[in-house]
């Protein structure tokens, strides 16, 4: 017998194949071939595109004129409105307004009632936004409906109705412009807000309060003398700012935002300026006997109860912390007029500027994280910093910019530029005029309740 | 163990895989396209806001006050996105044309002194002299800062890409759709947290021939503004060739995620 478990035996035993993909030489490298190709083909991997910003095109928006509801036309009512809300939009730079010229004209597009408003003709050119109201004269006055709709959902975003005895047409176009922004951009707008100022006269500088348009000025001292440096409380209900006596001095007077009777309330012969009001309703004044200025918190009857700041070299403009737990302030403590903070109570002071000089009139955020100030850099320009002092970066370069005033959002910064209250954005971009020529030194008041 | 036959099978079958492993990466062609071990990786850069060329270029820490306000610095990156002054890159002309020789000897103009031209011509070399420089500057930078985000989101400091030409097509693709992108502003001055994705097919013509959602945020308003940013960016850029298989055959996958806006440094 022969032995089969032999590997002799079990060569010769073997039938050769006949078949040569069979064969190991052949399919090995087969496989391996198969197998890079699978290797490569798992490799494809799609390209990823992260988009995390949109584009900084503005927001297309249209704003169309308020139609007549009942018999007859007022062309007040019917462009008024419309044309400050367009005014006012503009003003935040986030919106692109579309002309009226490219407005369609169907009767569908142009309707106000939600329910009957045809969207197509607004979204083919590319309205993503769009405003409309209507108005109606009854006895008790004008009724007005406003709308907002999104053309390209077919969505009634947002309606309001309004009843005005008179022409109270910037009332309403505030509002609903607060109410647009509000919705467009998550945080409700400015535009119901006013702005204290310094009116420049022949010979004198009063108190004067605006709309933060710069819509119905208006003078709110007769001191026939020079006011200046206006501060707007808390509550929004006083102003108080720095008047020059007959007797050469300069003292603290608070008048009612609507106007009325100015209370003095220093009357201690030397220099008060530079009032402003902590977060809690107290005034923080600058005050000198001698020509060296400090900085003291101060009660309703002009008593000094608190020194905040004293050094040699004066200390001057403090601004508050919204939380109030800190003060922001100009000083000469080293050399030129530099910024300094320091804690509620005046200790803890740190100097926040070693760069520019005369540095002043700083600003505290009313989110907390920025301080804007003036600098003399050529002329005088607004320049904005973390509130530690880092990251300096200028925002206007007109050279003629002065007294910073954020609005009660964060979003924008009321100045003074060559004789005119000018808005910008937190940025310094869409620098706009919107006081009266001769308008100086705003004082942004709180948001509107 | 083994036989004997199974073992030459075996060790030959190793040296065909062996050789064929080191052929296809000597010669890649052979099997189509080249195999690199890395293609699964994805490269993330994270690009400040409309600068998508600004890769790298720290805020420069200016001694004094700065001189550029932040409007300017926006506006030079938007002028010259790229660091450089658009010009020409090469001036050409037609064959038949002899280029136009430069006048010699300009006659004085009547009535006007030589010593007025040459002061207002200084005057003009010195306005341009003085022409502000733009760049990307703040003061008292902390030295602890990462340099780079003038205007963006991120906090971080660049992320160094290691596959340029997929970055760089990844970019103009990003810049394309990013400012096409028209998002109501409350997505952005809030966080909001949305987040959409759309893979893209374009055809060789760089047309989006088809959007398909691969994730929705739930907010139609973001979705559909995302959707009109793709359909309005096109045409797109077509990919360099080693990209075009991933392009045509799989599309991109473009991911919406909007963040905080913010204007100046934090």
């Amino acid at each position: 017998m022969k032995d089969l478990s032999s590997n002799s035996s079990r060569r010769r035993l073997r039938k050769p194949s006949h078949k040569w993909f069979c064969r190991g030489e052949v399919t090995s490298p087969l496989l391996a071939i198969f197998f890079i190709f699978f290797m490569a083909a798992r490799a494809e991997a799609r390209i990823y595109i992260q988009i995390d910003q949109p584009s900084e095109k503005k927001f297309p928006l249209a704003v169309v004129d308020l139609v007549s509801e009942g018999k007859g036309e007022d062309k007040n009512w019917s462009r008024k409105v419309s044309e400050i809300l367009r005014k006012d939009l503009a003003l935040t730079g986030l919106f692109d307004l579309i002309p009226e010229d490219q407005f369609p004209n169907s009767e569908g597009s142009r309707a106000t009632n939600p329910a009957k408003i045809q969207f197509q003709p607004w979204s083919l050119i590319g309205v993503q936004a769009l405003v409309n109201g209507s108005y109606e004269r009854g006895k008790d006055g004008i009724h007005v409906e406003m709308h907002l709709y999104d053309p390209f959902l077919g969505q009634h975003i947002v309606a309001r109705s309004y009843n005005s005895k008179g022409n109270e047409y910037s009332v309403v176009a505030h509002n609903f412009a607060d109410e647009i922004v509000k919705q467009l951009t998550g945080e409700p707008g400015v535009f119901s807000t006013k702005i204290a100022y310094v009116q420049l006269g022949k010979k004198t500088k009063e108190i004067g309060v605006m709309d933060m348009d710069g819509l119905n000025p208006h003078q709110i001292t007769k001191d026939k003398t020079i006011d200046l440096s206006p501060a707007f409380s808390p509550d929004g209900g006083r102003i108080a700012y720095s008047t020059f006596s007959r007797n050469d001095s300069t003292e603290i007077a608070v008048v009612g935002s609507g106007g009325g009777a100015p209370k003095r309330l220093t009357a201690n012969g030397g220099v008060n300026v530079s009032p402003s009001w902590t977060p809690g309703g107290q005034l923080s004044v600058a005050h000198s006997d001698t020509g060296d200025m400090d900085i003291f918190l101060m009660n309703m009857s002009g008593e000094f109860t608190h020194k905040l700041a004293g050094s040699y070299g004066i200390d001057v403009n403090p601004a508050w912390s919204p939380d109030g737990s800190a003060f922001v302030f100009a000083s000469e403590r080293a050399g030129r007029l530099h910024l300094f903070k320091a804690g509620a109570g005046g200790g803890g002071v740190e100097r926040l500027t070693f760069v520019g000089s005369q540095n002043d009139n700083p600003a505290w955020s009313p989110k907390g994280d920025k301080i804007v100030f003036q600098s003399l850099s050529g002329g005088w320009d607004l320049f904005i910093m973390n509130t530690d002092g880092s990251q300096i970066q200028r925002i206007t370069s007109t050279g003629n910019c002065e007294s910073p005033t954020w609005a009660p959002n964060g979003r924008f910064i009321a100045a003074s530029c060559g004789g005119h209250v000018v808005l910008m954005r937190e940025d310094g971009t869409n620098l706009t005029p919107v006081g009266p020529g001769g308008s100086l030194q705003p004082s942004w008041g709180p948001a509107a309740k | 163990m083994y036989s004997s036959p199974f073992r030459k099978y075996l060790v030959f079958s190793l040296g065909a895989h062996v050789a064929v492993f080191l052929i296809s990466l000597v010669v890649p062609a052979l099997f189509g396209r080249p195999y690199k071990f890395s293609q699964d990786k994805v490269v993330w850069v994270n690009v400040p806001k409309g600068t998508s060329n600004t890769l790298g270029s720290p805020l420069k820490k200016s001694a004094g006050l700065p001189q550029s306000t932040i409007e300017e610095q926006k506006n030079a990156l938007k002028a010259a996105p790229s660091g450089q002054p658009k010009k020409p890159l090469m001036s050409y002309t037609p064959p038949n044309q002899k280029p136009e020789k430069k006048p010699q000897n300009i006659p004085q103009r009547i009535g006007l002194p030589a010593s007025k031209v040459d002061s207002a011509l200084a005057r003009m070399q010195k306005m341009v002299a003085m022409k502000k420089k733009v760049e990307q500057e703040a003061a008292q930078v902390p030295d602890t800062q990462p340099g780079g985000f003038t205007f963006g989101s991120g906090t971080g400091p660049y992320v160094s890409p290691d596959d340029p030409e997929y970055v760089m097509y990844q970019l103009k693709i990003r810049q394309k759709i990013m400012d096409q992108w028209i998002l109501p502003m409350k997505y952005t001055e809030q966080a909001s947290g949305l987040i959409c994705r759309i893979i893209v097919h374009i055809n060789d013509r760089g047309e989006v021939i088809a959007t398909e959602w691969d994730q929705k945020s739930g907010d139609p308003s973001f979705d559909l503004s995302a959707q009109r940013a793709v359909q309005k960016a096109a045409p797109l850029d077509l990919p360099p060739e080693r990209l075009k298989y991933e392009v045509f055959n799989e599309g991109f996958i473009v991911e919406f995620k909007p963040t905080q806006v913010t204007q100046t440094v934090p």
